[in-house]
């Protein structure tokens, strides 16, 4: 008897239609001299990055090269720009990716709508192996 | 044999459901007319203009034409909602 266990692929279209598994993680300190990086147990469906520090600005992106580079997003801290419910509080991102990674303040949070999606869907076609890492716009 | 390889097209709504390829530049210097080029149609695109001066505003356009016309958006630093379009 075969053992093949079918799962679904990044462009199957219910798992992004249906409401993602919930994915929270709060106190995330980035400020250290390494970046931190958060890894999901499920591709991704869709995730809010916010930064609930007064002072320090985080750098997010989707690899450690990313990062270093030039591949990366900011999320400004509080005090940064007059409508603050816009500056450290983004819109969901839909993005299908299996890791973030931040450096800056020293108290992020990440909340995420996971699909059944295993990582390995995402890993088996990135360059490096790893979320997307090595492709264009990721680093 | 055929090598013929489907492809989906601009109008497959599938394409636009699932979520995105990641995608990200930044320290993008803007201060001269600059094209971003994506490896894939895009699905949605968020820009935010960093810039400390508030008058430091990003104009935004899809073309050179509709840059050059003033055709277009225009983001102000910090203080203005990133723009989000699918």
């Amino acid at each position: 008897m075969s053992n093949f266990k079918y799962t679904a692929g990044l462009n199957n279209v219910g798992s992004f239609q249906v409401s993602g598994v919930p994915f929270a993680s709060s106190s995330i300190n980035a400020s250290g001299s390494s970046a931190v990086k958060i890894e999901f147990p499920y591709v991704v469906n869709w995730f809010i990055v916010q930064n609930n520090s007064d002072t320090t600005d985080t750098k997010v992106a989707f690899s450690e090269n990313g990062l270093n580079g030039s591949n990366y997003f900011t999320v400004w801290n509080r005090n940064t720009a007059a409508h603050a419910d816009r500056s450290s509080i983004y819109d969901p991102l839909h993005l299908k990716i299996t890791e973030i990674w931040m450096t800056g303040s020293n108290n992020m949070e990440i909340i995420a709508g996971l699909t059944n999606i295993p990582v390995e869907r995402v890993n088996n076609i990135a360059p490096s192996g790893s979320n997307w890492s090595g492709s264009v716009g990721v680093g | 044999m055929s090598n013929f390889k489907y492809t989906a097209g601009l109008n497959h709504v599938g394409s636009y459901q699932v979520s995105g390829a990641p995608f990200l530049t930044s320290s993008v210097d803007a201060t001269q007319a600059v094209k971003v080029e994506f490896p894939y149609v895009t699905s949605w695109v968020v820009i935010q203009n960093n810039a400390h001066a508030n008058t430091e505003h990003l104009k935004v356009g899809f073309s050179q034409i509709t840059f050059g016309s003033m055709i277009g958006i225009t983001i102000v630093p910090k203080t203005d909602p990133q723009f989000y379009h699918r």
